[in-house]
């Protein structure tokens, strides 16, 4: 909008200045309401929903002989960052959408390292309904190595993971569950994981329908 | 006189006063201001802080077990400033929480010997995050990438290290590394 010479634009009588005045707060408002809808969009889009968690104690897991079937959960459970809208609950993801998932476990052999026993650092992802709170999907990745000379290792790996959306719109919907775990084949030695040691992160990316998140 | 929006404060008259052309380029002013800052919004949407640089000249006789931090020495995408080559190892960051990829090539003078090699991203000194990776002993330096989020309260310095386990004579050579760093949000 340019207004170069506003002596060009015609002057209202004085019976028409009330009318004039009244337009132009309802202009004026209407151009608020659409301009503070693009900024929000720009605003969310800028600022994706982001949660980052680490482990505030040390985590001992014990020999394989224990935990070489299922392995143990790693619990990280201090906040590092959480986007104001974003996640409402700790390991919790509420929005549907695409979601880019990572984790970090950074393992040492407390006791005797057995060369070529392996590590595994996993993170699991379930799906479930947010009303009766039943799974209804389920997705793991994982990163291995095999023990060597050097005691601590680091175990890292990404993924993409998807929230489908409610159905019917307006009902309650899904949310995710995300765990991280890490077994072993020691069966000699523990595994220890120092304060800070674990990270798990979760990066909103994108969904079908922004302007109804906004 | 007159009277304001709440959010961009588009002026307008009250009612009852005399409406003359000022206020309407008043009015027309402040909707440029305020698509001014939607426009540079979306240029920030579209454009996010980035960095691309690399290290093209080896560092060799590293020996096994210790931490190297990488020299970078060629800055291919560096609109921000984050890195400079007078302080080669390190990037300075603002505070915010990025998505960062490091990549080391290894494609020539491949060494055997090495059991393990280990990439790091270390802000302030002070390892974030850590990848391992097994490599056979006999089948030479492999290519590796460690991809994790970052997350600084405050402006800091990033670097990336790597380290090796095996026997290798005379030490073993990085080379050929990419690191890439996105903000995803600033604070």
């Amino acid at each position: 909008m340019r207004f170069t010479d506003p002596s060009l634009l015609p002057v209202p009588g004085d019976q028409e200045t009330g009318a004039t005045a009244l337009f132009l707060q309802s202009f004026a408002e209407q151009a608020e309401e659409v301009l503070a809808a693009q900024y929000a969009t720009m605003a969310a889009a800028l600022n994706s929903p982001l949660m980052i968690m680490t482990n505030s104690g040390v985590i001992n897991i014990g020999s394989s002989v224990s935990v070489i079937s299922t392995g143990s959960s790693v619990n990280v459970n201090t906040d590092t960052y959480r986007s104001s809208n974003g996640p409402a609950t700790q390991r919790r993801l509420y929005r549907t959408g695409l979601w880019q998932l990572g984790f970090y476990i950074n393992a040492s052999c407390v006791g005797t390292v057995n060369v070529d026993t392996y590590r595994r650092g996993y993170l699991r992802a379930t799906v479930n309904d947010v009303l009766i709170n039943t799974q209804t999907n389920e997705q793991t990745f994982s990163y291995t190595t095999t023990e060597k000379n050097n005691t601590a290792q680091g175990l890292s790996a990404e993924a993409l993971f998807f929230i489908p959306p409610e159905t019917p719109p307006g009902s309650d919907g899904y949310y995710a569950a995300v765990s991280l775990g890490l077994s072993h084949g020691n069966s000699g030695s523990q595994m220890t994981i120092a304060a800070g040691g674990a990270k798990l992160w979760a990066f909103w990316l994108s969904d079908d329908d922004l302007i109804r998140e906004v | 006189m007159g009277s304001q929006t709440p959010i961009f404060s588009l002026r307008y008259p009250f009612q009852g006063e005399t409406v003359d052309p000022t206020h309407f380029k008043n009015l027309a002013d402040d909707i440029d201001a305020a698509l001014d800052l939607i426009d540079a919004r979306s240029l920030l949407v579209l454009n996010k802080p980035a960095l691309k640089i690399a290290q093209n000249t080896d560092q060799t006789g590293i020996t096994s077990g210790s931490t190297t931090i990488i020299t970078w020495d060629t800055a291919t995408y560096n609109p921000n400033g984050w890195w400079n080559a007078g302080a080669p190892t390190l990037v300075a960051l603002p505070a915010g929480i990025y998505l960062v990829s490091v990549a080391m090539s290894n494609l020539v003078g491949t060494t055997t010997g090495i059991d393990d090699q280990m990439l790091e991203i270390q802000i302030n000194s002070v390892v974030q995050t850590r990848k391992t990776a097994n490599v056979a002993p006999t089948a030479g330096s492999a290519p590796f990438s460690h991809h994790s989020i970052i997350y600084t309260a405050t402006p800091q310095n990033l670097r990336i290290s790597w380290a090796w386990w095996g026997s290798v004579a005379g030490g073993a050579t990085n080379q050929a590394t990419d690191l890439s760093i996105r903000l995803l949000r600033d604070l």
